[in-house]
């Protein structure tokens, strides 16, 4: 979180940054695809995406997998 | 542990691969499953205290939800099972009247459109509110008896104290807030409502009971701290929560159930698995082995039962049948998977579907009696044969981890193909007499010896016996030997017709086609 991390580390989030950018663009072409003309699988992909995004938004986890909210609510707790 | 999933997976994270990071996720929704009926528990303690339990029940909410999802996108379920939008619920009505829940059913069926909110008429709603409260009094103990008053108590109030997660604009009529009240109720949560949240209960402590044999100690450990700190913060979940059923639940638990048990069990009985995964997990007892079996059988029962249309839980089905041994009934599902999933012109299931009709063989499917593949494993290697321009397009539009699924199962399929196509070859040259015939299929075997080498190749010790007795004669006719190679033909292949077919379709995927239909480099450095 703070400053940069071990090599390993950040060829990992460059890994990682590329594997999303990746899935976006496969994301991307399959919505760009007419609704009718969209294969049950292409569908379900279009939907399971739709449905993690709304989990990330629902229950927020940062990349290594901590709750987010943790970090929200943190200077609340601490003034409380 | 810094840089680490919490779950134990190494250098997985949780969210941000959420494409290639299939087995992470796997094991991350197996284990965010655990600790359910400690929520389920926790929460029915604090039933007295009122202020305390939405509070958890959204939690569970979050978490359950949290679970389905990455199940769902680890491996994705049918689409028609998980539904984001309000307006489909009169699809999953349908759906539902067909189960034992019918009083949910009927009272999600009764819910209004979403365009025209106002119209739906709030006694029928109120009626079978009542008649479900009648259903749950007669099935409650003394101690729920209690809580029933509470719920009735409830549901009477304004929208907000049943269901805290709803926010309503001021000035609604009473008969809208109610059914905005019910629709709440069924739109958001198994937990508010008792026959939901006893269907999910039931549903979630049998798939963390199946998960809890797969997980290790310190991973459930960094789990449930976790699991402590979002509890402790507080985590509020805003926004709308998509509809999702107690059958939705439990089809999706057992999908997971079924493929983790088959998963487990098939590594169980081929110790070498173990040493190429590197998997470290301990050996099953025999009772956890056998739960674990019943709960396979109940699994199939309850995937077969719920949507048998789906190419995908008959799949999960099959390989449930597969893992308890039985192979030819796991072979029929795996047609009728093939079929349903070319119905629904559904490209992943179909190539799967048919890499697996391959895999199972002719032998297993048509069982000698024939005619039950004799249309189905010509289509199913056709397809394989195609799935060099299938995988071309799926691998546009999809992640790379469905793809790579279906290359494996591919690959999977192919070697197969190969393998029976040289047991027919023998078989033929046996039959022949035609030692060259052998020589070029790699096998410079006499032809007995090669009769014998497609014999114990299938897998079929019995046969050597068969192949043995016409060799054993020197001055054996050609129709002997022809109506020896018939027999072996026969075991082997299950009808003539499987032969021919796996002999012509198997010739075009020979060297050429088969390096096509291999992985890419990186995909298998990737897999490795």
């Amino acid at each position: 979180m703070s400053g940069p991390g071990p090599p390993t580390t950040i060829l990992s989030e460059l890994a990682q940054r590329h594997r999303e950018e990746v899935l976006a663009s496969r994301l991307s072409a399959a919505a760009s695809l007419p609704a009718d003309q969209r294969l049950p699988d292409i569908a379900a992909f279009i939907e399971a995406s739709a449905l993690l995004q709304a989990a990330r938004q629902l229950l927020p986890l940062t990349p290594p997998g901590s709750a987010a909210a943790t970090a929200a609510v943190g200077p609340e707790a601490a003034a409380r | 542990m810094s840089g680490l999933c919490p779950l134990g997976e190494k250098q997985e994270p949780l969210w941000c691969e959420a494409s290639e990071a299939c087995v992470c996720k796997l094991r991350c929704a197996a284990r965010i499953l655990r600790p359910f009926p400690l929520i389920f528990d926790r929460r029915s303690s604090l039933h007295s205290c009122p202020c305390a339990s939405p509070c958890s029940s959204r939690l569970g909410r979050g978490r359950l939800f949290l679970a389905i999802l990455l199940t769902a996108r680890a491996d994705y379920i049918a689409p028609q099972s998980l539904l984001a939008a309000w307006d489909v619920g009169r699809r999953l009505a349908e759906h539902m009247n067909q189960l034992p829940a019918g009083s949910v059913a009927r009272l999600l069926a009764a819910l209004p459109d979403t365009q025209q909110p106002e119209q739906a008429p709030a006694a029928p709603l109120q009626s079978l509110l009542a008649e479900q409260e009648e259903e749950e009094e007669q099935q409650q103990h003394d101690g729920q008896q209690q809580r029933q008053r509470r719920r009735r108590h409830a549901t009477s109030q304004p929208t907000s104290q049943a269901e805290p997660g709803v926010r309503h604009t001021p000035g609604q009529a009473e008969s809208s807030s109610s059914q905005r009240a019910l629709g709440a109720l069924l739109l958001y949560s198994y937990a508010a409502c008792a026959d939901l949240q006893r269907e999910a209960y039931h549903a979630v402590r049998a798939a963390a009971r199946a998960a809890h044999m797969l997980e290790e100690p310190a991973v459930c450990a960094a789990l449930a701290a976790q699991l402590a700190a979002l509890e402790s913060a507080g985590l509020e979940l805003p926004g709308r929560q998509p509809l999702l059923t107690a059958e939705q639940l439990r089809c999706a638990c057992w999908v997971r159930v079924a493929e983790r048990g088959a998963q487990l069990l098939s590594k169980h009985r081929q110790p070498g698995a173990l040493l190429i995964t590197g998997t470290t997990r301990p050996r099953l007892s025999p009772a956890q082995q056998a739960e674990l079996e019943a709960q396979l059988a109940h699994a199939v029962k309850s995937l077969l039962g719920l949507d048998p249309g789906s190419a995908r839980c008959l799949m999960a089905a099959a390989g449930a049948l597969a893992a308890l041994g039985h192979r030819r009934q796991a072979a029929l599902l795996h047609l009728r998977a093939f079929q349903q999933a070319a119905a629904q012109q559904s490209q992943y299931w179909q190539l799967r579907a048919a890499a697996a009709v391959a895999v199972d063989g002719c032998k297993r499917v048509s069982g000698g009696g024939g005619g039950s593949s004799s249309g189905v494993l010509p289509a199913a290697l056709a397809v394989l044969e195609q799935a060099n321009g299938m995988l071309s397009c799926l691998e546009l539009v999809l992640p790379d981890s469905w793809v790579q699924r279906v290359r494996s199962d591919v690959s999977a399929g192919r070697r197969r193909v190969a393998t029976t196509r040289a047991q027919a070859q023998l078989i033929q040259a046996f039959a022949e007499d035609r030692g060259g015939s052998a020589q070029r299929t790699g096998a410079s075997l006499a032809p007995a010896a090669a009769a014998s080498a497609a014999a114990g190749a299938a897998g079929q010790p019995s046969m050597r016996r068969h192949a043995a007795q016409p060799s054993g004669a020197p001055a054996a006719s050609i129709a002997l030997r022809k109506q020896a190679a018939a027999r072996l033909a026969s075991r082997a292949f299950g009808s003539e017709d499987d032969l021919a077919a796996v002999s012509t379709t198997g010739a075009t995927l020979r060297a050429p086609a088969t390096a096509a239909l291999a992985p890419p480099r990186e995909l298998d450095q990737h897999a490795g």
